[in-house]
């Protein structure tokens, strides 16, 4: 078992062959610096619990093609990313520091997925960005390839 | 835009100071995004108009998007006699491999007139190079279309770039 700590201060155990998914855990354990309990300064308790979750469940991924659980761990998946947008980018930001491919790569899409139909605004606001442009590049750039801004599917919501 | 470039070899983009997510971790959902998304989000801030518009960024969300195995395309022109338009239609190849059944689905198609003569030279990163002959005002048109796109934008191709550009469209 190997032993993690949030930075609220929470210990949690998990198993050794859930936690070397994550690449930076795994280098940690070969270069002999995982004796004790591993500080996660970057995850809060609430994040780390979602990541675990997640690594507990892909822990045999390997065999899931050979037992026909594929099915089982993709809808596994899509449940796991139907979670707020602010919790998604936290779970993004640990994954990313713990360097686990799988999941990365899972919430990244999930991410883009939610963007794809977003008008600009929408994104701006859900993104927290400041438009930097001058109304003629704004301008510029619609005329460049106008039905891109057009279409029913067109979402100015922002969640 | 302009004073970035030749100020050092690597691309640095302007962070943007409220945006809640750091830019390595934008470019990773970005690359994820379809053309037509990209093409919109260029308006999202000048950090975002850099990051789509460099090559990195282009190269990156190319070697993405074509792992996934719908993009790869057997493209099928109708012939007039059996319709009456033009069309492209494509479809995975691997489907006609794995699929009892395979949909061909239509894939868009440049221009309305449909009363002239047409050949694809050929194809490259899911661009096709059209050639369209016979007709007055589209005499020796040639034409790129983005299939990522569904046939809707393409460009005309200039006759200087079009030499160039079939002789790259072989090598491929």
């Amino acid at each position: 078992m190997v032993k993690l700590k949030s930075n609220d201060d929470k210990e949690f155990e998990v198993e050794e062959a859930a936690v070397i998914q994550s690449e930076m855990i795994k280098n940690m354990i070969e270069d002999g610096c995982a004796t004790s309990v591993i500080p996660l300064p970057n995850i809060d308790s609430k994040t780390l619990i979602k990541v675990i979750e997640y690594l507990n469940k892909h822990i045999n991924m390997g065999k899931a093609a050979e037992t026909g659980e594929e099915d089982d761990l993709k809808e596994f998946d899509e449940q796991f990313v139907n979670m707020g947008w602010e919790e998604l980018f936290d779970v993004i930001m640990a994954a990313n520091y713990l360097n686990i491919h799988e999941l990365m790569e899972l919430c990244c899409q999930s991410a883009a997925d939610r963007l794809k139909n977003k008008s600009v605004r929408a994104v701006r606001e859900m993104l927290k960005i400041t438009n930097d442009l001058t109304e003629e590049e704004e301008q510029e750039i619609i005329n460049d390839a106008p039905w891109a801004f057009e279409g029913p599917e067109i979402d100015d919501t922002v969640n | 835009m302009e004073g970035e470039e030749g100020s050092s070899n690597v691309t640095q983009f302007p962070a943007d100071s409220m945006c809640i997510l750091p830019p390595e971790i934008i470019t990773e959902i970005l690359s994820r995004l379809p053309v037509k998304s990209l093409l919109k989000f260029r308006s999202v801030s000048k950090s975002w108009l850099a990051l789509i518009c460099s090559p990195e960024f282009i190269n990156t969300h190319l070697s993405l998007s074509t792992n996934e195995e719908e993009t790869l395309h057997l493209i099928i022109l109708n012939d007039l006699e059996f319709g009456d338009k033009w069309c492209f239609k494509g479809c995975p190849v691997a489907s006609l491999f794995n699929n009892s059944v395979t949909e061909a689905v239509d894939l868009g198609y440049p221009i309305e007139d449909d009363s002239y003569d047409l050949h694809i030279v050929g194809s490259c990163n899911e661009l096709i190079l059209l050639w369209f002959y016979g007709i007055q005002q589209l005499e020796n048109t040639r034409i790129c279309l983005n299939l990522d796109l569904g046939g809707k934008d393409h460009l005309t191709i200039p006759y200087m770039v079009w030499g160039m550009m079939s002789s790259i469209v072989i090598i491929r």
